[in-house]
Order: C-alpha cells, then sequence, then structure tokens
C-alpha cells in the first residue's frame, strides 16, 4: 500500500524535464515544450488545474531558424508615444540575449490565461549546456527533440564520405554548374588570404589531395587546378577506377563554405 | 423559489383578483430563471426577462457543447495516458473498437487516473492486436509488478 501512495505522489508532483534546443527550430520546439509546462502530457489533464511541470531548456544559443527567418522574422513593440514603434529582427534579439528567442515562442503558445506567468516560471532557459547543479539534480527525464540534428559536411569522416552510396560516375566531358564553380574559386581565393604564403600552397595540396580521392598526383599550382575545374574535364583514369572524385568534388566547397559561416 | 408544500406555497402573498395571479406565476417563473444574476436584474422583472431569454438561449448551445469539450478534454487525457506507453491514441482506439470493447472514452480515462495498470494492459493488448494485424512492428512490455500464470513476464 505504501508503494501505492508514493505512486499518487509521483502522479500530483511537478517532474522536471531536459530539452536540448541544439539546432532545433524554436517555434516547433516552443510547441513541444508547452505542451509539458501545459501538462498536456499527463492523465489527469485539465484546462484550469495547474498540473505542468518544469522544463530546463540547455543550448539554446544554438538554435536554428527555419529558412532565412533570422533576418526577416522581427519583434515589434510601442511605448505607446507617437513614434514610439520599434521593431528588432531575431538575430539581434539573439545576440543581445541568447535565451530571448525560444522564451517568446513559448510565451506565445501557452494560453492566454492567468496561468500563463506561473507556467513561464517553470521554463528555465540556458544558452550553454552549464546548468546549475541545484536545477540539475531535480531533472530526471529528457524531452526529445524535434527535429534530427543536421551534420556538418566537415563533421563526417572521409569513411564515410567515399561510403556514400553513389548511383553513377559523372561522365568525362561533363560540365559543373557555373554557380560550384564561382563558390570553389572564391573559397579557394579565400583560403589563400586566411593562410597566406607557405601554408596556403600546402592547404590548397590537401585539398586538392581530398578531391582527387586520395590520388597522389596533384597539379602543381593554383592556377592550374582552376582551370581543370572550370573546364570540367577530370582525370580518366580517376574515373577508371571508381574513385569517389565527383562526389567528394560535390561536397566538399560546401563543407568548407559551412565550416567558414560557423 | 421553493415549495416544499402547498401549505408554504399558500403562505405566498398572491394578490387578491384572479387575473392578476396568473401575472404573478409567470413573474416568478422568469424570476426563478434569473435568481443567480448579478444586480437588479436578478429581481426587477422588467430588466430579468430579457437576460432570462438570452440564459435559455445559452443553455440551449451549452447542452451541445458539453458533450463536445467533454470529448475533447478525455481525448487530450487519453493521448497523454496512451503515450505514456508508447502508443498513438488513434491507434488505441480503433484496435479497441475492432476487437469489440465497448469502453467508452469516459471509462478508459477514469481507467487511465486511478487504475493505471488496468489501463495499461487494455494498452498492451492493443499494441497485440497491432502486432497481429501487422500493420506495425511494436515491442511489448508486460506490466510491472504483475505475474502471468502462463507467459513470460518480459520486464
Amino acid at each position: 500500500m505504501a508503494h501505492n501512495r508514493v505512486l499518487q505522489w509521483a502522479t500530483m508532483a511537478r517532474t522536471w524535464w531536459l530539452f536540448d534546443a541544439y539546432r532545433q527550430c524554436p517555434f516547433k520546439s516552443s510547441s513541444k515544450i508547452a505542451y509539458y509546462l501545459i501538462g498536456k502530457h499527463k492523465p489527469i489533464y485539465d484546462s484550469l488545474s495547474d498540473i505542468g511541470d518544469h522544463v530546463v531548456v540547455i543550448n539554446s544559443k544554438y538554435i536554428s531558424m527555419p529558412n532565412d527567418y533570422w533576418r526577416v522574422y522581427k519583434y515589434f513593440h510601442h511605448t505607446g508615444y507617437p513614434g514610439g514603434f520599434s521593431e528588432t529582427a531575431a538575430w539581434r534579439l539573439h545576440e543581445v540575449d541568447p535565451t530571448k528567442v525560444i522564451e517568446k515562442a513559448v510565451y506565445f503558445y501557452l494560453p492566454k490565461n492567468l496561468l500563463r506567468r506561473g507556467r513561464m516560471r517553470r521554463l528555465h532557459i540556458f544558452p550553454e549546456e552549464q546548468v546549475p547543479t541545484e536545477i540539475l539534480t531535480n531533472i530526471s527525464d529528457q524531452i526529445q527533440q524535434v527535429q534530427p540534428v543536421p551534420k556538418r559536411l566537415d563533421e563526417y569522416t572521409q569513411e564515410e564520405i567515399e561510403s556514400f552510396p553513389k548511383l553513377f560516375d559523372w561522365p568525362e566531358d561533363f560540365v559543373l554548374q557555373s554557380g560550384f564553380k564561382m563558390a570553389e574559386s572564391l573559397l579557394s581565393e579565400s583560403k589563400k588570404a586566411e593562410t597566406g604564403g607557405k601554408k596556403s600552397e600546402t592547404g590548397g595540396k590537401k585539398a586538392e589531395n581530398i578531391q582527387s580521392g586520395g590520388k597522389k598526383e596533384t597539379p602543381k599550382t593554383g592556377s592550374k587546378k582552376a582551370e581543370n575545374l572550370q573546364t570540367g574535364t577530370k582525370k580518366a583514369e580517376n574515373l577508371q577506377t571508381g574513385s569517389k572524385k565527383p562526389e567528394s568534388q560535390t561536397e566538399k566547397p560546401d563543407s568548407k563554405k559551412t565550416g567558414k559561416k560557423h | 423559489m421553493v415549495f416544499l408544500t402547498s401549505f408554504l406555497a399558500r403562505r405566498l402573498p398572491l394578490p387578491r383578483a384572479p387575473d392578476k395571479q396568473d401575472n404573478f406565476w409567470r413573474k416568478s417563473m422568469w424570476l426563478r430563471i434569473s435568481s443567480k444574476f448579478y444586480g437588479r436584474k436578478r429581481n426587477c422583472f422588467g430588466l430579468a426577462i430579457v437576460p432570462g431569454w438570452r440564459a435559455l438561449r445559452y443553455a440551449t448551445r451549452a447542452r451541445k457543447l458539453k458533450k463536445e469539450n467533454m470529448k475533447n478534454l478525455w481525448e487530450i487525457r487519453l493521448n497523454a495516458a496512451c503515450n505514456e506507453h508508447g502508443m498513438d491514441y488513434h491507434t488505441f482506439m480503433t484496435s479497441l473498437t475492432q476487437a469489440d470493447i465497448g469502453l467508452n472514452r469516459k471509462v478508459l480515462t477514469d481507467l487511465a487516473i486511478y487504475e493505471p495498470r488496468t489501463f495499461q494492459s487494455l494498452v498492451q493488448f492493443a499494441k497485440q492486436r497491432q502486432l497481429e494485424v501487422g500493420l506495425e512492428s511494436l515491442t511489448i512490455d508486460s506490466p510491472h509488478g504483475i505475474f502471468h500464470r502462463g507467459l513470460p513476464n518480459k520486464s
């Protein structure tokens, strides 16, 4: 009997949940967080009873907005005086306080009644993974993330890239898109500018090595490499051996791009 | 306006003229409806009559709304109860219906709150049925703390 009584306590108790917001959409995750703050995950749910749980959100600094919402999505404010209107872009708000975007999203999602403030008080947001110990000790479970965490291309190992399924090899005389070429040339230039001097040459060579699927033969200069890319000609040997040259070529610039962004 | 006995009813200060008595009963009927209103519309017939009509209109509408609201509440609660056992609400209800288990949402919700083990066994039944039908491959755990006689106890 005693055990049953304890079970009942657990029903009425406020449990603490952990939500990892790393690369999660704040709007999607806010609906999920609000679900737990309201207490809709309990069979004893009622709209007027205050049975919500605590939610601890970590990594709120690393949320990812859909599309170009960082630039487009705006937060509005009006002081009430003439000319008192102001709007703040999401990226700006995130820069000022990395917890604000997800906090506002949850606040908007919660039902607009007298319980809203109390429910918001049970939401604990932290920009990084560090959580105070007194909060961390309360946490008993984790909320599933709303979307799979995407992996950057430079985070894949060479083995994974090589073992990626491929339907066909590019033909010898296949001309790649102009946009791709531009990105490639820009990246190579930027890389030169970053490293500079002797290092740049070695870096370039390394990249070429990777692009040619680990082949030993490398063009001597960067310019020659660029020519190769522009004309879109590739070594017949590479194709014959069935190396992953085209794939790696398509992937690599992207990875550089993303790396540059971050 | 409560008349427990005819004796008490006779104690009311009725008008003497019989034609005015009808008027008195008509007014008291509407005042009975407005007895819980706020302000003068509780007692003054002229003010009480229109809110009284409105209250009856609301009551008519609410008779339907109450059923819908309760259904929504039960569905939310059942969804939460099913999710606790890794089950989808719609799959759960469908498999119960197909198996001719005539438990409605209200009874299932009460089971989920007051008899969680019973509800868990129902969920387990639904999962087993899903396996047999072959639509989904679900893992089944037997309810915690229950000892089967013939079946192996996995958990």
